[in-house]
């Protein structure tokens, strides 16, 4: 069993890219690009209300069509992932709107949503836990595990395509999303090569930050 | 007292029993509630089941019909699941469209289904791009008390090898379908799968199959769904974190449900077509 890539795509993203949002970025990895854009903390509708912490928001736009039920999936796991990374207590009874949008499939949506979302949570300044790398990994038909697939390798077809997400503290596992189905040796293998690849992920975010005040400070 | 220690802390009253690594219904922390499965009850649809685990209980009814399959799939028939968590389940679902939580279960079962996990769509397929069945799906759900997914696959799998669809052949000179309603069968290779949900504290706790209370506690919540020896699914939408070590032991406990589930359901599949 190889592993065909050992690294995961080129990583590129622009910051404060719309003038309105607390925060927001351009963000595209391979041919994956999402934007994503972050509204907050806000006046929070009376329903929507909590009197302890900041009630999370996600909206995933589709590129085509209407959003469905496959946007609200997606939209779950980043809110319950937004909700573990945002320090929600220190803003009662406000709310955080978070939207993405799909500017091109590349392959790997929802793991580029994630980190997409995460840059777009630094740029606006709220307060964080830590920070949150997403990796998706396939398994062929093979048996191979190949690191950020592009849409074509998706396209051939797989045995088991998985996305893991993992904190910057300890690097342990947030969100785990999986579809179909392989023995657990296989699944460890790709949850161990995923949180290699995650710190790649977290330097990219350092470096960016590094950029982005490095600019503002000339 | 304790009821004012529940109800106005209910963190802290929940943790004096997990201090004690049980939990106020007696349970311990990895042990799962009592599940109760019927297959058959409802005279009207193709196929049904009727699932308890513990309060939770979800009605599972399919109903088949005949359309033409997709251009991009000429070979494969349809499965099409629609979990409804009507208002009546829980005083936290309010009336109106599907909310967040239906929504999401939805998209869960339709994802197991599109990725084979149930069924191979192509034994749906009753002539290549001509016609294919459709099987309407319906899962509602009439108490909901946490571990809604667990009671929900159970209820699928046990409602399709509860179906029987008529023969259906295909006369091509005559470009007719001709149905033989009398000779029913039953659908073949229907797989396993035995979704399991835990849910995660802070302080590295784990517990099994949550009820509500608990869900709403919980830092976190994962659902691992296995089928024999396959890992199929780790769902964790996000939530409090979780090392290797517990990754594994969760894997290991929900294989050990998976076995006992297993045995039910063949169990109770054998006993209903005895019946017939």
């Amino acid at each position: 069993m190889e592993t065909e890539q050992k690294s995961i795509r080129a990583l590129k993203c622009e910051q404060s890219v719309l003038s309105r949002a607390d925060g927001s970025v351009m963000f595209s990895q391979g041919n994956t690009v999402v934007m994503a854009s972050v509204y907050g903390p806000l006046e929070a509708k009376i329903q929507k209300e909590l009197s302890d912490r900041m009630y999370v928001e996600v909206n995933y736009k589709p590129k085509i069509g209407m959003p469905g039920v496959a946007e609200r999936g997606k939209e779950k796991l980043v809110k319950t992932t937004c909700n573990h990374i945002i320090l929600t207590n220190l803003h009662p009874r406000t709310a955080v709107c978070i939207t993405i949008q799909e500017m091109q499939d590349g392959g790997t949506l929802l793991s580029a949503s994630i980190n997409a979302v995460c840059l777009a949570l630094l740029d606006s300044g709220l307060p964080l836990q830590c920070l949150v790398a997403a990796v998706t990994c396939l398994v062929d038909k093979k048996d191979k595990i190949v690191l950020d697939p592009c849409i074509r390798t998706v396209k051939e077809g797989y045995k088991a395509m998985f996305t893991f997400a993992f904190d910057s503290q300890k690097y342990n596992l947030i969100l785990s999303h999986c579809e179909g189905q392989v023995p657990y040796t296989l699944f460890q293998e790709a949850m161990e090569l995923c949180q290699k690849a995650s710190h790649i992920i977290f330097d990219f975010y350092r470096q960016a930050v590094l950029r982005k005040f490095s600019k503002e400070l000339l | 007292m304790a009821t004012d220690h529940k109800t106005l802390q209910p963190l802290e009253f929940y943790k004096t029993f997990l201090d004690r690594k049980s939990r106020p219904d007696g349970r311990s922390l990895l042990e799962f509630r009592k599940v109760t499965v019927n297959a058959g009850s409802i005279g009207t649809a193709d196929g049904s089941a009727i699932v308890k685990c513990g309060n939770t209980t979800v009605i599972c009814g399919i109903k088949a019909e005949i359309a033409v399959p997709g251009m991009d799939e000429p070979a494969k028939g349809f499965i099409i699941p629609n979990v409804t968590l009507p208002p009546l389940c829980s005083s936290k679902i309010k009336s109106g469209p599907p909310g967040e939580a239906a929504q999401t279960a939805t998209q869960f079962i339709a994802e197991l289904v599109a990725n084979n996990i149930i069924l191979d769509l192509h034994t749906l397929c009753i002539h290549s791009s001509k016609w294919a069945w459709v099987l309407h799906c319906d899962l509602v759900c009439i108490n909901l008390d946490g571990s809604l997914l667990d009671a929900c696959v159970i209820a699928l799998i046990t409602a399709l090898k509860n179906v029987t669809l008529p023969t259906v052949t295909y006369d091509e000179e005559l470009d007719k379908l001709i149905c033989d309603s009398d000779q029913k069968r039953p659908l073949e290779g229907i797989k396993q799968p035995v979704t399991s949900t835990f849910s995660l504290f802070e302080n590295g706790i784990l517990i099994s199959d949550p009820t509500s209370e608990e869900e709403q506690l919980a830092a976190g919540l994962t659902s691992i769904t296995v089928e024999s020896t396959l890992v199929t699914h780790m769902y964790k939408p996000g939530g409090c974190t979780l090392d290797e070590k517990q990754v594994k032991k969760l894997i290991q406990q929900s294989e050990l449900k998976a076995k006992e589930i297993v045995r039910l359901i063949e169990e109770v599949c054998l006993s209903s077509i005895a019946e017939r």
